[in-house]
């Protein structure tokens, strides 16, 4: 595996070549002319009342920013496929790392994972940490619930050297806490608590791993976060009239990768043609080779290729552009 | 759209050129002033008679484009806590509106340089550049460890390479990396305590870094943000810092939060008189203020062990506050915080900033700032201008403020009020000069043709300031009559360092050991680079 696929595994685990950088277009899942797809995409979004555009995080850091201001153009709503989930970004506080902070720390305490389930992240930041740490770790394993969480905290509260001391069992540096996607939100807080208590007796962080079809999820959480000062985390983002009085259901969905079946139409972009799409683009997607950026849930950024002079740019920016260009002829 | 711009019965303020208020003419072409317009050319006239003209405001030091002030949004958002913190498109168009043109990221970590320009990259209407945080870099410290003075300069030259990079940030010199080290470890009580298992103090740090941007001819000095940020008796730690620098350029940000005593009672005490003692023997330093604004602020800073100390004195349980470690390099804390005129701590700096100002009395060795979004927003500016302006002002809003502000600064025994020309040098002359922009900060030909003027108001300096009449931005109007126009794309500076092979190749290796990703993904391209204006290493 070559440094770059190996770096984006941990982001896209099955990665899959470009090929041809090219956007391909259907209009009812035959072959279309690019041309009239965007003109037949464009009359729908102008159409429509409550325009979302849906799966960002299946698009590059590029992609991301062009779909920004397409949602801008036909007022329309930005969403993430996966379930939004506001309760992370409501936490009082949260001391949390980059992977090279965990990959070299001296305790390494993993919550909610048995070895039979690892994903792939987990999996793949255990062979790391482990084999950093062949010589020196000490890996703890603890149950996912509230209940363990608060009793490591009465303990800590009261005593962080007593807590250190007891639960790490010996002279600790720093300490990595990994917690198993899925965690209950409320078991993380603690944890991220706890990490602050005894943050002057061990240097401790907890990294909470990302679902197994996260993406690029964090590269679409920032671009959106620098583009609109909102969280897509926290509800996603909607650019509709604000006179609006009702909140409209989706009738129209832009959406990536992943079919929106209970939306009336749909323009769809993705690897795949979705043949129940009024417009279909079937673009490359996040695909290796691109001159085009993602994130890892840390906050690293990758590019897509490993050579950004040779590579092709991702097609898909230039598909959102036309889309946005041809919205603005809209009547 | 001509080429040419002709400003004319302009009360011009212009220190670098001498100019204090005369009325004159300004003509810019193609971007740049000139002293003459090429013969047959048809300008656009702007008729400013009862208007103040002054060269565009230059930023020197703020947040703007950092992955932790991207954090404060998502958090603005998700909290409803008011929004601090513009977006990047934002960020570009309030400066313009505020008759600001040139503005500077003050703390990047180099692993995240390519995100600060991807901010960067849209946020029009101002020219911008990043400051890289090296401090508390484990390669860094390493080769210093090691004495390989050539090493650490080549590592240097290549992290502002690799990264798009202006200037050298230096934060809490080696704090960050004591406390990886030693959790015991959060604070730095000497300039000599050293880095668990090392030779390597924050003295010895600054010395490196300060030594390095001489050898590559850096445009910008290092820019340091000193260990004891905001605590009680920080001033005499600053003081032997300067000591330690002597004959060195450098650059003290937000000095405000450094100016401080203690009181009996172990709160701040301004010490702006006997700090300033000490930095005015040193010519070769400059400084940003970092004042103090009241109303929502948003810290956002690398010095985590300031951010985690002021989360444990806060107290509060509600706060959102964020913390980010990393192994390798600087890191970020960042925490909503409201300036209220009645708390004590937060009266105090608000007059040691305004002390500060009116008691230097060489203003071309400091700026304006808030430390954005930190001491509040940069929005607050004009405000900030108004209270330097008027002793009456002042002193309504000093007996209105917590006891401790008149019982611990000299702010009410200080008569100064500063002229449009004091403003002009603090605002735009002075920041330029800092950060070594021949072309910012002035009118004279060859100058960049970002220029702002504002209605004659001076019996109200914050609406005057609020309100700039028009903003030229490379010799277009961007702002007229108060409303933005088509956006300007800015330029990005870098220092002007070549690649440096041996320092790739420490880099590299060093990256390799520490890091788990491929050098190849770290910074900016190429393509990138060759983008940018380079400057300093000799070139203008």
């Amino acid at each position: 595996m070559n440094s770059t696929k190996r770096d984006l595994s941990l982001v896209l685990p099955n990665i899959r070549s470009s090929g041809s950088a090219q956007v391909n277009a259907y209009l009812d899942a035959g072959e279309a002319d690019f041309s009239d797809a965007i003109q037949h995409a464009m009359r729908i979004l102008c159409a429509a009342s409550a325009p979302a555009i849906i799966g960002l995080e299946y698009l590059t850091v590029e992609a991301v920013h062009q779909a920004v201001l397409l949602a801008q153009a036909i007022r329309g709503r930005l969403l993430p496929h996966r379930p939004i989930d506001p309760v992370r970004l409501h936490q009082a506080v949260a001391w949390s790392s980059t992977l090279d902070q965990a990959r070299q720390c001296d305790v390494w305490i993993r919550v909610g994972t048995e070895d039979k389930k690892f994903d792939h992240v987990e999996q793949h930041i255990s062979d790391g940490i482990i084999q950093v740490h062949a010589k020196r770790s000490l890996v703890k394993t603890e149950h996912p619930s509230l209940e363990v969480v608060l009793k490591h905290r009465a303990v800590a509260t009261k005593d962080p050297g007593q807590w250190v001391r007891s639960v790490l069992k010996r002279h600790a540096r720093s300490a990595v806490v990994t917690m198993a996607h899925g965690c209950d939100a409320r078991v993380v807080s603690q944890w991220h608590k706890l990490a602050v208590d005894v943050q002057e007796h061990v240097r401790m962080a907890v990294m909470e791993l990302p679902s197994p079809d996260a993406a690029n999820c964090r590269g679409a959480e920032e671009v959106v976060a620098w583009m609109t000062g909102r969280s897509l985390a926290a509800g996603g983002v909607d650019f509709s009239d604000p006179q609006l009085h009702t909140y409209k259901a989706i009738d129209v969905a832009v959406s990536v990768e992943k079919a929106q079946a209970d939306v009336p139409q749909r323009i769809s972009i993705g690897a795949e043609v979705d043949s129940q799409a009024q417009v279909g683009f079937v673009t490359p997607g996040l695909a290796a080779g691109l001159a085009a950026r993602v994130m890892r849930f840390d906050g690293a950024m990758f590019w897509l290729c490993t050579d950004t002079v040779t590579a092709a740019p991702d097609p898909t920016v230039k598909l959102l552009a036309d889309l946005r260009q041809a919205i603005g002829t809209c009547q | 759209m001509s080429r040419a711009l002709r400003i004319v019965n302009a009360r011009t303020y212009d220190p670098v050129n001498g100019v204090d208020g005369d009325v004159r003419e300004i003509l810019s072409y193609d971007g740049k002033i000139v002293a003459q317009l090429p013969k047959d050319e048809q300008p656009r006239t702007i008729d400013a008679t009862a208007m103040v003209v002054m060269p565009g405001g230059v930023e020197m030091h703020a947040h703007l484009a950092s992955m932790s002030v991207n954090a404060a949004r998502q958090i603005q958002s998700a909290t409803g806590y008011e929004q601090v913190v513009p977006t990047a498109p934002d960020t570009g168009r309030l400066y313009a509106l505020l008759g600001y043109t040139t503005a500077v990221e003050a703390a990047v970590a180099p692993s995240a340089a390519a995100h600060a320009h991807l901010q960067l990259d849209v946020m029009d209407n101002i020219d911008t550049a990043i400051l890289v945080l090296m401090a508390n870099h484990e390669g860094l410290i390493d080769r210093i460890d090691q004495g390989d003075e050539d090493g650490v300069v080549a590592m240097i030259a290549q992290l502002l390479r690799a990264t798009g990079g202006y200037g050298i940030k230096a934060v809490n010199p080696v704090a960050v990396a004591a406390w990886r080290r030693d959790a015991a470890k959060n604070h730095i009580d000497t300039i000599d305590d050293k880095v668990a298992g090392t030779k390597v103090s924050p003295r010895r740090m600054l010395e490196v870094l300060t030594a390095a941007q001489q050898r590559l001819d850096l445009p910008h000095p290092t820019h340091i943000h000193g260990p004891q940020l905001g605590e009680p008796g920080s001033v005499e730690i600053t003081i032997e810092m300067i000591k330690a620098l002597k004959g060195q350029r450098f650059h003290l940000a937000h000095l405000q939060y450094y100016a401080y005593g203690r009181t009996k009672h172990g709160s701040l005490r301004s010490e702006v008189e006997y700090l300033l003692r000490h930095v005015s023997d040193h010519k070769t330093v400059t400084a940003d203020l970092g004042m103090v604004a009241y109303g929502p602020a948003f810290t956002a800073t690398a010095d985590l062990p300031l951010e985690y100390n002021l989360y444990r004195q806060a107290g509060s349980p509600c706060k959102p506050a964020r913390f980010v470690e990393s192994g390798n390099e600087d890191c970020f804390g960042l925490m909503p915080l409201v300036h209220q005129p009645t708390h004590p701590v937060h009266a105090v700096q608000w007059a040691t900033g305004l002390e500060l100002a009116l008691l230097w009395d060489n203003p071309w060795q400091y700026a304006l700032t808030v430390d954005h979004p930190n001491g509040g927003s940069f929005l607050n500016y004009p405000a900030l201008i108004a209270l330097l302006m008027s002793k009456p002002l002042r002193d309504e809003q000093l007996a209105a403020a917590n006891k401790a502000a008149r019982q611990y600064t000299g702010l009410g025994g200080i008569n100064r009020e500063m002229t449009l020309s004091d403003i002009a040098i603090i605002t735009r002359a002075a920041p330029a000069a800092a950060l070594g922009l021949a072309n910012k900060g002035h009118l004279g030909p060859g100058a960049d043709a970002d220029i702002t003027i504002y209605n004659d108001d001076t019996a109200d300096p914050q609406r005057m300031f609020e309100n700039p009449r028009y903003v030229i931005k490379d010799g277009h109007v961007l702002v007229e009559d108060g409303q933005l126009g088509q956006a300007v794309k800015g330029v990005r500076f870098c220092a002007a360092v070549d690649n440096n092979p041996y320092g790739a190749l420490l880099l590299r290796d060093w990256w390799q050991a520490a890091s788990g990703y491929a050098v190849d993904q770290f910074g900016i391209t190429e393509q990138q680079w060759q983008a940018m204006i380079p400057v300093g290493g000799g070139v203008d």
